[in-house]
């Protein structure tokens, strides 16, 4: 149990006892108020519909329990399953009616036993209110001096009031109420105040309590735990744990400032590894700077001697070059003197010029001679040409020529007039006769229009056949139709309509094939065409008329005697060609008469054309004799020029056979020149070459490099050991580079990433021509670069390092001090425990041997062989935080004087079940406190034969009786006839039927030493009416 | 009613009522709730021979007790277990969402740390870290007010009481639940990100024997052991 801590209300009951307990809306319990006694043994009945099951006994006993903050309703975690006692709608059968409370309470009012007094009662009297919520939190706690309890006529008052006087009651806990938690706490302070087996329908612990399992279900420690607990040996035992809480704490802080001081150990070896290297690499530098300074100091003597030997060489070197140059200073002028002769220069200049002038110019003239001769030669060809051009003239002049020429071309131009007329007479003649041959020379255009029409038809002179005798007698009768168009008679309508409609009127049509026709006149005209009978029209006509009075009747007269015949296409094709054939004849002689006159006109051209060539020939002689004289005059000219050319040319080449002479000595002068000049270059180069050696030697920076003058340099390289001067500078470059590299080793270890190396040197290393990968040269230049970030690297890092170092020191004696005050504390720790144990190990045994003697008196004394407790010491736990396990084994006698068996060993059941109940019993009464307790089992003698039961009731009232001890058990139907003699109080829960919601009021009966005592306190419980106080209180502050 | 759980029971079984309840009662409280509990407060935390249960039962789910300024308990998860989860790939948090919690841990802790402001190892600090200080051309506005959420909503950061500067963000109570281990990686991760030349680091560096992965994988998934 938790030792009390805070300063809140603590264990305010005490050694109060319940008097009287009310529940409100718990489930299917009434209102009633239920007055309880102090001491001894409570008989909760139940009288249901059928039996005493759905009475609402379990609910009660657990709501005791409740209020006597059990263990089981795990109040540590909120006692969720308290909501569970609710008045649930559904569970009572009255979903219909009644829906779900939210809420409900149980109400304990506490006072001391003894009293007697009603007054000094009510004084006493502390009422606890447990409020039941259906959601967390589940538990709310409230009390108030005094009574305090749900009043009213019915149920229904009393629960209605409920709420009003829980509201009324103060907050327990400052602003808030007390929840589960609390509970044990603030109303016992902490004590078990109550052992108990609820059945399982409300129980809500999954494990086995003594008086909930059978007893050989429970393991050794289990028993022991709970003798522990009815005998107050719990708090020891958690004064023992916390003793050993804080052992452990110690223990625990030991070992991490162990693990502490390990880890940092291994860190700091690291970190002065670290230090170490860099001191050691601080002096690999200083021998390195050392070994460069010496390589500086060789490196400049070096330099100073080839310095030297190059000064000299050059001294040589400039004589020399004086003297090759006073050499070629002689040639020079012996070249310059060549320079002077420019008069003679001048006269080969000017004789080649006059040379040359008198050269062109006779090739001038014998360039015009030859263009003459050319020009004479083209104009004779051309001379013969035209007299031969001439002969065609027929002694003609020119101007004859012309007229003839222009009288022909007249003749001619009639000609072609004549010819072009008879070429027409021939076409029109025989256009006719293939007009004539084609058939359509009368109206042909009517003819179309009937053809179109789609009638036949053809034109009368066409179809009449005539004999010629026939001719002077028929051709005028026939004369008026020359025109008209035969076509059948039964056309006669539609043909005419046509050739009105294409305004053709007046035309004659004559109409053949008419019905009932004659026979035809002999030697008389005739139809040609099979088509058309025309021999009715024919005698019609032959009739009427006569040769040349064709109507003698209207008097008309037709004249006859026609050239050709008027009918008949024959006739007419015939006369047509005749005229075609004399068309052609006449044209044949317009031709001949064209062509005689075009032969005439070509000949009168061609005489003009010769007549014009011989006055051409006569020009062209003049131009042939002046040509002749020009070439004369020019043979002339040539011979007057040629002896002056010659003189000329002469003298040109004796000045040209000077200027040879003269440019062979000169190029030998030159010659001599170059040779000095070579010699003079050559001294130069060499000259050049040392000045660069000696540039390259760079003694200022190797000056630079050693800092003094080249004096020290060689006192320092004297102060060195012998074989250390004897070292050359490649040799110093090879010990500084190999001491570096020794420097940055150190440096950085296991140098792997760019971020643990200083930039400026990751560059100088892993550059482009960096250290690592560079040759001995590259290093050498960087040695400088390097001595220069290795140092202030290193100097950064000393005042760290030296603080660091000086860190470690204390820290480490800091921490190595932290462990010893942890391991001082642990012993300290350990010991205290140890004692701590040792003498609550003599308290436990001592406390067992007192259960162990009860349990064997109470076994004794009802009906058992007697019983025994076996409880070996247990060792001290290994680790802190590891119980300290004692375990109890007991153990009784089978048989009369049997030996004792371990409860463990199968037996009868009830034995185990009643052995369990002295156990209880055994633990309570030994326990020594005169605290009140109550025991509550549910089925109160499950598993017991009648026998048993008896024993077991009696045991319970003998105890109740004895001790402080308040027994509630629950009553199976049969065990009422024994059970109500030996009970205190008798109480009965009644529901009469299903199809109620509440109980109704139960029956509370106390046996006959207690029967005006519950009177009274049911009197008491019953009078409270409301909040003002039947007595006057002082309110104690909660 | 108790949960009746297979996995536990074994190791409940031997408890009395009160101790089991207890136990029960401490196993939740570390589990549940937000911030870290009291010793004081629960009897399975306080009494050593319960918090060994309590520890034993976390063990099974793979977790462990932390224990938070020597007086409060909360639970995380083992380191081995941790570990393992890593290697599988198990990373619940997104890149931007851990770049914007390390942006906080290093100006809210690491920072004042440095400065000798903050002792211990705790990932806790009263220093708020402004919205301006995480502003940072690598992450969008809007990408860093998501992931601001999904941080305070994973109790990996929290708002601090300072709006002075407008709002400003403190380390989360899920950061309390860094085993020692958990929390030593964090820190040698930021020191081997921040410092790496420093002998610091080149002990860290010796200690891990290891080359340098890359810090900020490392450092988140040892920080997200704690979101649980």
């Amino acid at each position: 149990m938790s030792s009390a801590v805070g300063d809140g209300p603590f264990d305010i009951l005490g050694s109060k006892v319940l008097l009287g307990v009310q529940v409100v809306d718990l489930s299917r319990l009434s209102t009633h108020p239920i007055p309880m006694v102090g001491q001894g043994l409570v008989t909760v009945a139940g009288q249901g519909p059928t039996d005493s099951n759905g009475a609402g006994k379990s609910s009660w006993i657990a709501a005791l329990s409740l209020l006597h903050a059990d263990d089981q309703w795990r109040l540590t975690s909120g006692a969720p399953g308290a909501a569970e006692l609710l008045f649930t709608a559904e569970a009572a059968g009255q979903e219909g009616n009644w829906s779900n409370v939210d809420r409900g309470y149980i109400v304990g009012v506490f006072s001391d036993p003894e009293l007697t007094d009603l007054d000094e009662l009510e004084a006493a009297a502390i009422t606890v209110w447990i409020r039941i919520n259906r959601k967390a939190s589940y538990i709310d706690l409230r009390w108030k001096n005094g009574l305090h309890v749900p009043y009213g006529a019915t149920e229904a008052e009393r629960a209605a009031g409920a709420d009003a006087l829980w509201a009324a009651l103060p907050h327990s806990n400052g602003r808030t109420d007390f929840h589960a938690n609390k509970l044990s706490t603030v109303l016992y302070g902490g004590q078990v105040r109550c052992v108990s087996f609820l059945s399982t329908s409300v129980r809500s612990s999954p494990t086995a309590n003594l008086l909930a399992e059978p007893l050989n279900e429970l393991g050794p420690a289990r028993i022991f735990n709970a003798i522990a607990t009815l005998t107050g040996l719990d708090h020891e035992l958690e004064q023992e744990q916390a003793h050993r809480s804080a052992e452990h704490t110690q223990r625990e802080a030991t070992k991490q400032a162990t693990a502490d001081l390990q880890r940092w150990e291994q860190e700091m070896a690291t970190v002065e590894a670290g230090i170490l290297q860099r001191g050691a690499a601080r002096e690999a530098l200083a021998d390195a700077k050392e070994s460069w300074r010496a390589r500086c100091a060789r490196h400049l003597i070096d330099g100073e001697a080839r310095n030297s030997d190059i000064v000299q060489e050059l001294a040589v070197l400039d004589e020399r070059v004086a003297e090759q140059e006073a050499r070629r200073e002689v040639v020079d002028h012996e070249i310059d003197a060549f320079g002077n002769e420019e008069v003679l220069l001048r006269d080969v200049q000017l004789t080649r010029q006059e040379r040359d002038k008198l050269d062109a110019r006779d090739r001038e003239l014998d360039l015009a001679q030859r263009s003459v001769r050319e020009q004479l030669e083209r104009l004779g060809q051309e001379h013969r040409r035209l007299l031969e051009a001439g002969r065609s003239a027929d002694g003609r002049d020119l101007a004859a020529a012309a007229d003839e020429q222009t009288e022909a071309r007249a003749v001619l131009e009639e000609h072609i007039g004549r010819d072009h007329a008879a070429r027409s007479a021939v076409d029109y003649a025989t256009a006719e006769l293939r007009e004539a041959e084609s058939g359509q020379t009368v109206s042909a255009t009517q003819q179309q229009v009937l053809e179109n029409a789609g009638i036949e038809c053809g034109a009368l002179t066409d179809i009449t056949e005539l004999s010629s005798s026939a001719r002077a007698e028929w051709e005028p009768r026939l004369a008026p139709y020359r025109e008209a168009v035969v076509i059948d008679a039964g056309d006669a309508a539609v043909a005419s309509a046509a050739l009105a409609d294409a305004g053709y009127a007046g035309f004659l049509l004559v109409l053949a094939n008419r019905p009932d026709a004659r026979k035809g006149l002999r030697g008389g005209p005739t139809s040609a065409d099979k088509r058309f009978k025309l021999d009715e029209f024919f005698v019609v006509l032959g009739e009427r008329a006569t040769k040349e009075n064709i109507d003698d009747v209207a008097g008309v007269v037709a004249v006859g005697q026609f050239d050709e015949p008027l009918t008949g296409r024959t006739a007419r094709i015939e006369a047509a060609r005749r005229r075609v054939e004399a068309a052609v004849e006449a044209r044949g002689v317009a031709s001949a008469a064209l062509d005689q006159a075009r032969a005439r006109v070509e000949q009168a051209e061609r005489r003009t054309a010769a007549a014009r060539a011989l006055a051409d020939a006569e020009s062209v002689q003049e131009q042939i004799l002046a040509l002749r004289d020009s070439i004369d005059r020019h043979e002339n000219d040539r011979d007057s020029l040629a002896p002056q050319l010659q003189a000329a040319k002469e003298s040109a080449e004796a000045a040209a056979g000077q200027q040879l002479v003269r440019d062979e000595r000169l190029k030998n002068l030159e010659a001599t020149r170059r040779d000095h000049e070579r010699i003079l270059d050559d001294l130069a180069a060499r000259r050049l070459r040392l000045l660069e050696e000696q540039t390259s030697l760079e003694l200022i920076t190797r000056a630079t490099a050693w800092g003094t003058t080249p004096a020290e340099a060689e006192e320092f390289i004297l102060g060195l050991p012998d074989d250390a001067q004897r070292r050359t500078t490649a040799d110093w470059n090879h010990q500084a580079c190999t001491q570096l590299d020794d420097v940055i080793r150190r440096c950085f270890p296991n140098a792997r990433s760019r971020e643990e190396i200083p930039t400026e040197l990751f560059e100088i290393l892993n550059g482009a021509d960096g250290w690592t990968n560079g040759t001995l040269g590259t290093r050498v230049g960087l040695v400088p670069a390097l001595h220069r970030t290795l140092s202030s690297h290193l100097a950064q890092h000393e005042t760290f390092d030296s603080l660091q170092q000086q860190q470690i020191a204390s820290q480490r004696a800091e921490r190595n001090a932290a462990l010893e005050r942890a391991r001082e504390g642990l012993g300290e720790a350990e010991s205290t425990a140890r004692a701590h144990r040792a003498s609550l190990a003599d308290g436990i045994k001592a406390r067992l041997r007192l259960v162990s003697q009860e349990f064997d008196r109470l076994d004794q004394q009802y009906g058992g062989y007697g019983a025994k407790l076996e409880y070996p010491e247990p060792d001290p736990p290994a680790e802190p935080d590891k119980p300290w396990r004692w375990t109890v084994t007991p153990k009784w006698r089978r048989s009369e004087g049997g030996p004792y068996s371990a409860f463990n060993v199968k037996g009868n059941t009830a034995q185990m079940d009643e052995k369990a109940v002295k156990l209880v019993c055994a633990a309570a009464l030994a326990g020594g406190s005169d605290r009140p307790l109550l025991l509550i089992l549910d089925e109160l003698g499950r598993n017991l034969g009648s026998q048993h039961r008896r024993e077991a009731v009696a045991l319970f009232e003998q105890i109740g009786r004895d001790r402080n001890i308040t027994v509630i058990g629950a009553l199976q139907d049969d065990m009422e006839r024994y059970a109500l003699a030996s009970s205190r109080l008798y109480v009965k829960l009644r529901r009469s039927s299903d199809t109620m919601a509440y109980n109704q009021a139960p029956v509370v009966k106390g046996n006959e030493d207690y029967a005006a005592r519950v009177e009274l306190l049911r009197t008491w419980l019953t009078s409270y009416r409301g909040p003002t106080p039947t007595l006057e209180l002082a309110t104690l502050t909660p | 009613m108790t949960e009746q759980h297979v996995l536990f029971d074994p190791l409940l079984q031997d408890l009395s009522d009160r101790a089991r309840d207890e136990v029960l009662a401490a196993f939740s409280a570390v589990q549940y709730a937000a911030h870290p509990v009291a010793e004081v407060q629960l009897a399975g935390l306080r009494d050593v021979t319960l918090r060994r249960h309590v520890q034993k039962m976390l063990k099974l789910i793979g977790r462990t007790l932390v224990h938070v300024d020597g007086t409060h308990w909360t639970s995380g998860y083992a380191d081995d277990i941790a570990a393992t989860l890593t290697t599988q790939g198990w990373q619940p948090m997104s890149v931007v969402d851990r770049a914007v919690l390390v942006l906080v841990l290093i100006h809210s802790v690491a920072i004042p740390r440095s400065e000798g402001i903050l002792t211990g190892d705790s990932w806790k600090s009263a220093r708020p870290t402004t919205v301006d200080e995480l502003r940072t051309t690598r992450i969008s506005g809007e990408e860093r007010r998501l992931a601001l959420q999904r941080l305070r909503a994973a109790g990996l950061i929290q708002l601090s009481g300072d709006h002075s500067g407008g709002p400003s963000y403190i380390p989360g109570p899920q950061l309390q639940r860094l085993t020692p281990a958990a929390r030593r990686r964090l820190q040698d991760q930021l020191i081997l990100a921040a410092a790496p030349a420093s002998p610091i680091a080149e002990a860290i560096r010796a200690r891990n024997g290891t080359a340098i992965a890359d810090p900020d994988i490392q450092q988140d998934s040892s920080v997200e052991e704690g979101a649980a």
